[in-house]
């Protein structure tokens, strides 16, 4: 019998890639929208209303009904897989999702799947703009006065709000302020390729210049190119962020609106969306029935085994992954070494969210290491800049100080070569003894004082009590000693006869409180401009500012409470200077008003932390003071001469001679006594390095990672090297100032090295030991055997594991060192994603090195051998 | 500062000098390979003696280049792929010694039918290519800088190792279709026989792809001067030589993929098995991390597309080159996506800061050397 036309069997479908992608997308969406049904559902702790019941039904339903259809359908479910189309819009759609998630910046911990936005749908547009205008007034690194202005600033334009709006409106403008930069730099970078349109660089200010042909000069062109590369991307990059925020201003609207479109379809936090699991999911079992579509057999063959161990290697790391997506949960333990155990740490980093352990954790230890770090000063040259800081090791050579040698070439003046590197140094306290006249090293003359002053029923207190003061008259910063109690003060000299000493006492310039330093820095001022001032002066300033001493106190003192200084009503002759300032007035040179300007000699203003809160925040000023010419006590002026006849020359020319352990003749009630005297003194420094001491980066526990003790370093100094004028050196130093073992001059005071433990940058390492406890029968914490300490040990990339959790190093503040950030993770699907990794390597190697290498030799054979199989 | 005067300076580094003796070599081997692809006789007769010299040049560079990254590794005291300017210097290491594998891997010559050539223009694109990139390198700096704790690991130099080999081998995939493309462009210009939405498509993709342009423009235009002498000489291919050098371009262009293609999965992976090690964990959906993956990603792709797809030719290789501009990408532009702003692995030392009070929080993660205050001290 013919079968009639209209009974024709019916032509399968045929999949393409637009068809593919409308499922795929469609199945997305359905993932998305039965992911929050199924969040909702699992988060909801209230007992369930009519709304869950319907939620929960939907949900029953969409499963039932989707597994009927499968198992219906399956052939068709089948085919649908098993398509090429199918199987590259997969791929394809996955590389486009995660490049979604490259190109809207994710939220701050997204990884915390029920971290989102908040919603302020109910807070005006107007409220939103003026508070997005704001600085963060909970961002603490913005100074004081700045926070508070615009904390008063944001209640004002909040005044309406309730407190939870307030909240969501905070966290959504901190959110928005993210994504608003982020996506403003790269559309600013995108239409203007290659620079071009961006702001030129005008090139750096003559005055920078100077200054790194100096640097140059001193630390090495590479040197000066690398940090002239910094600066003009510093100065450029001003330019840019300017134009940047321009754009961003100018376009405010559009910025937002994608920023409300990405919160909606989950694109800030793609990667821990529905829509995502979704998509992986799909390609999970895209991926399964395409592996094992032949003959086990067939999964063995060198053709396959490749394809088939790559396979199954992404599945089992799709399953990992999934196992980690539902029970992940990370965070961050506070420890303490001066605290107890603790069992709760801060999930996702947020203090609100606190989870708790089935154990306490203890730190028992914790060791930072800095980098062991050189710096090299030219104390003629004055940079402004910091100065190169060379990390040491054994074998590092630096060359400096560069002179052109008899062709014109460039040669270095110093060569420092690091012999060895210490962990351990013992520094004993340094004494000062007499060296040769003309020895390079010695500091100069010097004389110690001993001043002892009286215990309150009169007798003089024990030498440990007794502060002894160095003069050296060739330091200008040593050359006078202030009495504590405010009544003498003594400068000193060195020469055969007083005559000096009288014209010291001649030379004073009364009334002079100190110098000001000052420069505009808007202007590239470099160079500041030095001028002595007395109080009541009025001097012209760079930038057209015209600056006037109002006062002067040697002693500063603010009342917080009052927020007004306190003055001392003593007169200004009888204060101590612990804490010396000016108040300057300042008038710009435009005729506006005046700021009125308290400058402490011990702030340095250079900082712009502290220029930032300035009104006239372009005119940076310091301020010295001089404690020899200041309004202050009488002054003396101790002279001794090579033979060691010491004569205290008092204001009013008379003459004293003073022996060796006497008395000086001065007001007060301090005591002072001439300890001793040089001609020629030397410092003995005392710093014994311990070669023995353990060289701890080595990967076994090591106590002594945790010891304080200061590290040495031995240093060859050559001057003239590579010239029969060579001269070599072994300069030993220790990371303390004690005995200023971290400090070394060349004799001829061209240059200083300053050995130090480099903490402002990131460390060496950080290393804790933790130990476990559990509650014992009195409920008491008692400590668990959770092995050795090398086994507790963590460092970063060596991580700690009990009981399933993860801890690892994540952090350290300098200014707490018993503190230490531990991370916490607890991931059950690691082992399993780590294996599907290692799988998937060692499929690609099959199939693209192993298996062409193979059937290359088995094409030779038969090629080599015709007529055999 | 130029090349020639920091082979002479004495204040240089040691390996900033050398990398100036193998931009010398680089010059020569342009040169060399310049000359031994005219002299070479398009039906593979054995190479005169000349044509021994781009091999030669090629190895002398590759040891130059060794003792760049032995003389950096000194200079730092690590494994020198910590700052963009040292990993730079190893990706254009890494081309050379891809060169000198796949040389060796592939043997060009024994193709005939003008491989002999081609192995020759591929050899000078790479020479091209390391000194374009040392040339990049000069206005980056060159400071030592300290390895913060993550980076002192055993998986430093393998996973960077890996991936930088990689991206060297894909990027001669690309080149290797390039070079067939710019072949069509040209002898459809010349000779005809290709349609025009072909070559207008072929040409917007060679000349307005942006930063891809770079390398293409130039192959483009240098390429057109070529086959406009070629074309004199009668040996322009057209026709059914066409599409055998299609296929051989695919042949080629895919068993180079496949030498590159192991090392960036086992690059991508050691980075999670790194990350696992250091944060326990293995994937952070970090940009960089993400960037890597899309270019895993778009080399499955084209693997599927050519097995399960039947792509072969100019489709199947205008996948390849694409996996070069993600490869592009992830390397040095992804610092300027959205996402990448606060990255552990940002390089882009470009000073640009939100501005205070207005951008929000600081986003950006760079090292604090970078934040020089412009007024310097």
């Amino acid at each position: 019998m013919q079968s009639e036309p209209d009974q024709q069997p019916k032509r399968a479908f045929q999949w393409g890639f637009a068809s593919a992608m409308g499922v795929v997308l469609l199945a997305m969406i359905v993932g998305q929208f039965v992911g929050t049904i199924v969040d909702g559902l699992t988060t909801y702790h209230g007992t369930w209303t009519g709304r869950e019941w319907v939620l929960a039904v939907v949900l029953a339903g969409f499963v039932l009904s989707s597994g009927a259809f499968v198992v219906s359908q399956w052939d068709g479910v089948r085919r649908f897989f098993r398509t090429m189309h199918v199987g590259v819009t997969l791929v394809s759609l996955s590389l486009f999702a995660v490049f979604a998630g490259v190109l809207v910046p994710q939220i701050e911990n997204f990884e915390d799947s029920t971290e989102r936005i908040p919603s302020i749908s109910d807070v005006s547009d107007e409220v939103f703009y003026a508070y997005a205008l704001l600085p963060n007034e909970r961002d603490r690194t913005l100074p004081d006065e700045q926070r508070s202005q615009a904390a008063a600033r944001a209640a004002d334009i909040t005044r309406g709000l309730t407190d939870d709006q307030k909240e969501r409106l905070h966290g959504y403008r901190e959110a928005y302020r993210a994504f608003r930069w982020a996506e403003g730099y790269f559309v600013y970078h995108l239409i203007h390729p290659y620079g071009i349109g961006m702001p030129k660089f005008a090139g750096l200010p003559q005055q920078v210049t100077d200054g790194l042909d100096r640097f140059e000069k001193k630390y090495g062109r590479e040197e000066r190119d690398n940090r002239e590369k910094q600066m003009k991307a510093a100065f450029n990059g001003r330019e840019i962020s300017t134009a940047i925020g321009t754009m961003i201003r100018n376009h405010e609207s559009k910025f937002r609106a994608a920023f409300d479109v990405a919160t909606t379809l989950h694109l800030n936090r793609a990667y821990k969306s529905h829509w995502f699991a979704a998509l992986l999911g799909m390609l999970f079992v895209g991926i399964a029935f395409n592996t094992f579509k032949s003959t086990a057999a067939a999964w063995l063959s060198m053709r396959k085994v490749g394809y088939v161990t790559v396979h199954l290697g992404v599945m089992t790391l799709l399953i990992g992954g999934a196992i980690s997506k539902a029970r992940t949960v990370r965070g961050i333990l506070h420890m303490d070494l001066r605290e107890g155990p603790k069992d709760e740490f801060w999930a996702y980093m947020d203090p609100t969210k606190l989870r708790g352990m089935p154990f306490s954790l203890k730190l028992e230890r914790f060791g930072r290491r800095d980098w062991k770090t050189l710096e090299v000063g030219f104390p003629g040259e004055q940079f402004k800049s910091q100065l190169p800081q060379y990390t040491l090791w054994p074998g590092r050579k630096v060359d400096l100080d560069f002179a052109p040698d008899a062709r014109g070439v460039d040669r270095p003046r110093i060569r420092l070569e690091v012999v060895a590197v210490h962990e351990r140094a013992a520094v004993a306290p340094a004494e000062l003894i007499e060296g040769a006249q003309d020895e390079k090293s010695a500091i100069g003359p010097v004389a110690i004082l001993t001043s002892t002053p009286s215990a309150a029923d009169g007798t003089p207190r024990s030498p440990a009590e007794s502060p002894k003061y160095l003069l050296a008259p060739d330091r200008s910063d040593r050359r006078l000693m202030y009495d504590p109690a405010g009544r003498f003060r003594i400068s000193s000299n060195f020469g055969e006869d007083t005559a000096a000493a009288k014209k010291i006492l001649a030379d004073v310039v009364d009334g002079r409180v100190g110098w000001l330093s000052m420069r505009v820095a808007a202007a590239g001022g470099v160079e500041p401009q030095n001028t002595p001032v007395k109080i009541g002066d009025t001097v012209q300033g760079p930038g057209g500012y015209t600056i006037k001493v109002l006062r002067a106190t040697p002693s500063f003192r603010f009342d917080a409470k009052t927020e007004r200084e306190v003055v001392d009503p003593r007169p200004i002759t009888e204060i101590y200077p612990n804490n010396p300032a000016v108040i300057l007035s300042i008038q710009p040179s435009d005729g506006g008003p005046a700021e009125e300007r308290p400058i402490l000699e011990r702030l340095d203003y250079e900082n712009p932390e502290l220029q930032k809160g300035l009104r006239l925040s372009e005119l940076v000023v310091n301020f010295t003071w001089d404690p020899w010419n200041a309004p202050g006590p009488e002054r003396s002026v101790l002279q001794w001469n090579s033979s060691g006849k010491a004569t205290l020359v008092s204001a009013d020319g008379n003459e004293t001679p003073v022996a060796l352990g006497a008395l000086l003749p001065l007001p007060g009630e301090s005591k002072v006594v001439l300890s001793q005297l040089f001609t020629s003194a030397k410092i003995d420094r005392r710093i014994t390095l311990d070669p023995t001491a353990p060289i701890i980066a080595g990967p076994h526990f090591d106590s002594a990672f945790y010891s304080t003790d200061p590290t040495g370093v031995e240093v060859r100094v050559t001057t003239d090297p590579d010239t029969d004028r060579a001269h070599s050196e072994m300069v030993t130093l220790a990371s303390t100032d004690t005995s200023f073992a971290n400090f070394w001059t060349a004799p001829d005071k061209r240059f200083y090295l300053h050995y130090f433990l480099n903490d402002k940058a990131q460390p060496f390492e950080w290393r804790s030991v933790l130990s476990v406890w559990k509650p014992g029968a009195d409920g008491k914490p008692v400590m668990q055997d959770a092995g050795l300490e090398e086994d507790r040990e963590i460092r970063v990339n060596d991580y700690f594991h009990y009981a399933g959790y993860r801890f690892f190093q994540t952090n350290a503040i300098p200014e707490l060192p018993t503190y230490s950030g531990i991370g916490v993770v607890y991931d059950p699907g690691i082992p399993i994603v780590l294996f599907g990794m290692y799988l998937t390597i060692l499929g690609t190697v099959l199939a693209f090195i192993v298996r062409p290498i193979v059937e290359g030799y088995g094409k030779r054979a038969r090629t080599a051998a015709p007529g055999t199989i | 500062m130029n090349p020639i005067q920091s082979l002479f300076d004495g204040d240089v580094a040691l390996s900033t000098r050398l990398t100036s003796i193998a931009d010398v070599l680089c010059i020569v081997g342009v040169l060399v390979c310049a000359v031994s692809a005219f002299m070479r006789k398009a039906d593979g007769q054995k190479a005169a003696l000349v044509s021994r010299l781009p091999i030669l040049v090629l190895v002398g560079t590759f040891a130059t280049m060794v003792t760049v990254v032995a003389a950096r590794w000194k200079e730092v005291n690590h494994f020198p792929s910590q700052t963009m300017s040292e990993v730079l210097t190893m990706f254009s290491f890494a081309l050379v010694a891809a060169m000198v594998v796949l040389h060796v891997a592939l043997d060009l010559k024994k193709r005939g039918g003008g491989w002999a050539v081609l192995d020759d223009v591929l050899v000078l694109l790479v020479f091209a290519g390391v000194f374009a990139t040392h040339a990049w390198i000069r206005g980056l700096s060159t400071a030592q800088r300290d390895l913060p704790p993550a980076l002192q690991s055993y998986w430093f130099p393998f996973h960077l190792t890996a991936l930088i080999f990689s991206y060297a081998t894909m990027a001669i995939a690309a080149f290797v279709c390039l070079l067939y493309f710019v072949t069509r462009f040209w002898s459809g210009v010349f000779l005809g026989g290709q349609s025009k939405k072909t070559q207008w498509i072929t040409l917007a993709a060679l000349t307005l792809v942006p930063f891809v342009h770079i390398v293409t423009l130039p192959i483009l235009a240098i390429s057109g001067l070529v086959f406009w002498l070629v074309v004199k000489t009668g040996k322009m291919p057209r026709g059914e030589q066409l599409v055998a050098l299609e296929k051989s371009f695919d042949d080629v262009s895919f068993k180079t993929f496949a030498v590159g293609f192991p090392f960036l999965t086992a690059g991508l992976w050691m980075g999670a098995f790194w990350a696992q090690e250091a944060w326990a964990n293995y994937w952070g959906w970090d940009s960089k991390e993400n960037s890597a993956l899309i270019t895993w990603l778009v080399y499955v792709l084209y693997i599927h597309l050519r097995m399960l797809g039947g792509y072969r030719g100019s489709k199947a290789m205008s996948v390849l080159v694409a996996g070069a501009a993600s490869v592009f990408l992830t390397f040095q532009l992804f610092g300027y996506m959205p996402d990448s702003q606060k990255s552990l692995h940002r390089y882009t030392d470009d000073g640009v800061q939100p501005q205070e009070g207005q951008m929000g929080p600081a986003p950006t993660k760079s090292d604090d050397q970078a934040r020089v205050e412009p007024a310097a001290k």
